[in-house]
């Protein structure tokens, strides 16, 4: 059974068509990255997941039980969080622990990531640093540990180092069986940590692809230093996007063969080439530029 | 114990004791004082005697205002003191525990547990209904052992009675905010309007009261139907008033559940 399964759900905020027919699937025990800029919709979608906001149509199940009609059964499945981290300010980390385990019962988790990440439990929330603020939030979210852990943009605003605990934390929970739907604009967390992508724009979904099927949009990034000027006409084709030109350096994008351009470049003498195949970005951008059009 | 009941009591802790508190030291305050005005109650009568009849009505002031503890009581807490206070404690609670919550964010936290919308509202409610029974305890139920503190004479059944009818208008008032409450996102908007249409109403029970052409205006008042006054003075309870401020407390404290029950939550 699938983790989640969205199928078709819009929302509509005034005039604002905020999620237009959004289907995705994520599948069990992997982390799932929902990618998009800010107001694609993936905060919206997250609430209707969460059951904060109800969708105009269109359904949600989480591990199959209706996010709306079964919510409370739904809750019990996930551990949430948030974009906006807004905690009691007036309750110290334990106080909150001790309300959250009054409502979902003894949390096994709890010490052992207390102690990883470091938490002070004393302090109340309103004198914790924002570092400090995330580490209580995701303490709160897996300590139960949910079947699925639903983030939104879970290392907004945090250092390097307590980033990659985050996902060290996330990786060893996918790999104990657990399912994690993270939204992020940071596409390379996403291209670390993730097994699926699902990339929203405008409130509709335009890709759902595994990783591995990403990388394999034969997408090349070519790079090429040339030891004479060259004529920048003999690079001008349907399938080459030109990211840098200089009197001896081109870069550029080439999508399907690359045949063409490496026959192009045997009749120049050329220093350097370097092709690799596209980061999770360009292809990120490759479906903007596609869906734009 | 459930959790969220327990959260909500906590969080309500200092704020009730801190209403109870004031309220039941007014209470000592007018019964402490009583016999003292009690022996100058010929010359009070004449002053009341002296002011429209209108006005006196309206505040309840008259010959008998002297004669007990309770007329005394009626007059002194019940006119303004008690109806504001409760007011007060039952539009913030209600105002800050779903709108402030909503407001603050925290709401998501509660959301996000596998509580439910239902038993969120329903504790969220009872835990106010709760606080209102105790300041309505601590200010009407305690002046029967302070009365009996001060050698006074009293009629349990009329304080009891008294007390009903103050919990009914507490309710009916807290009902209104918590329908509010689930309607609005910031609390400030819950006590603005609430605020100002309780203002317009007690204006509009004073004024029925004086101007014998806007009489009519009493009945859209719920200040007209609090009859606190007249029960713990005369001992006896007004139960067509007491049905009227019964009809809002379901009326509105459904509304408001459902509103929450359907409402869209940014969080």
């Amino acid at each position: 059974m699938d983790a989640i399964v969205i199928t078709d759900v819009s929302k509509r905020f005034g005039s604002n068509q905020a999620l237009n027919k959004v289907s995705l699937t994520v599948p069990k025990g992997e982390i799932y990255g929902f990618l998009g800029p800010n107001g694609a919709g993936k905060t919206t979608t997250i609430r209707c997941l969460m059951d904060f906001i109800r969708p105009d149509s269109g359904s949600i199940k989480v591990f199959g039980a209706d996010a709306f009609t079964d919510a409370v059964k739904v809750k019990s499945y996930l551990g949430y969080l948030p974009a906006d981290i807004q905690q009691y300010g007036k309750w110290t980390a334990a106080e909150h622990i001790a309300f959250y385990e009054s409502v979902r019962g003894p949390a096994p988790d709890a010490t052992k990531m207390i102690k990883e990440l470091d938490l002070n439990l004393d302090i109340e929330a309103r004198h914790l640093s924002s570092g400090n603020k995330q580490k209580l939030a995701l303490v709160l979210a897996m300590m139960h540990h949910p079947k699925l852990l639903v983030l939104d943009e879970p290392t907004r605003g945090l250092d390097p180092l307590l980033q990659e605990t985050i996902y060290t934390l996330l990786r060893s929970y996918r790999d104990k069986g657990g399912t994690v739907f993270i939204s992020s604009h940071n596409l390379a967390e996403v291209e670390k940590i993730c097994d699926h992508v699902g990339i929203i724009r405008a409130g509709q979904v335009v890709a759902s692809e595994s990783i591995g099927a990403i990388r394999r949009m034969n997408i090349h990034m070519v790079s090429v230093r040339f030891d004479k000027p060259f004529k920048p006409k003999d690079f001008e084709a349907d399938n080459i996007t030109l990211v840098h030109k200089s009197e001896l350096q081109l870069i550029c994008k080439v999508k399907g063969d690359l045949n063409p351009i490496l026959k192009k470049l045997a009749g120049y003498s050329v220093k350097d080439v370097e092709i690799t195949h596209a980061s999770l970005e360009d292809a990120f951008m490759e479906y903007y530029e596609k869906e734009a059009v | 114990m459930s959790g969220l009941f327990g959260k909500e009591l906590r969080s309500k802790r200092t704020a009730t004791l801190s209403y109870c508190l004031a309220v039941f030291m007014f209470v000592l305050l007018y019964t402490s004082i009583f016999p003292t005005f009690q022996k100058q109650s010929a010359s009070f009568g004449k002053i009341f005697e002296s002011l429209p009849k209108g006005f006196s009505n309206s505040v309840g002031v008259g010959l008998n205002t002297f004669s007990d503890v309770q007329h005394f009581l009626s007059i002194e807490l019940f006119t303004f003191l008690w109806p504001i206070l409760a007011v007060l404690i039952s539009v913030s609670t209600i105002g800050n525990s779903i709108a402030g919550e909503v407001e603050r964010g925290t709401m998501g936290t509660l959301l996000s547990l596998q509580l439910g919308r239902a038993k969120i509202y329903w504790t969220k409610y009872f835990v106010g209904v709760l606080m209102i029974l105790a300041f309505t305890c601590s200010s009407i139920i305690a002046a029967m052992p302070l009365a009996s503190l001060f050698g006074l004479d009293y009629s349990p059944k009329a304080f009891l009675l008294t007390a009903v009818i103050c919990f009914t208008f507490a309710l009916a008032v807290y009902s209104f905010a918590a329908m509010l409450s689930s309607i609005f996102n910031e609390k400030s908007r819950v006590y603005a309007i609430c605020g100002g249409l309780l203002m317009m109403m007690y204006v509009a029970n004073i004024v029925s009261g004086l101007v014998k052409d806007l009489e009519f205006f009493k009945y859209g008042s719920i200040f007209y139907y609090f009859t606190a006054r007249q029960t713990l003075g005369e001992g006896h309870l007004n139960l067509t008033h007491l049905l009227v401020l019964v009809v809002p407390v379901l009326i509105f404290s459904l509304a408001g559940f459902v509103i929450f029950k359907r409402k869209d939550i940014a969080v």
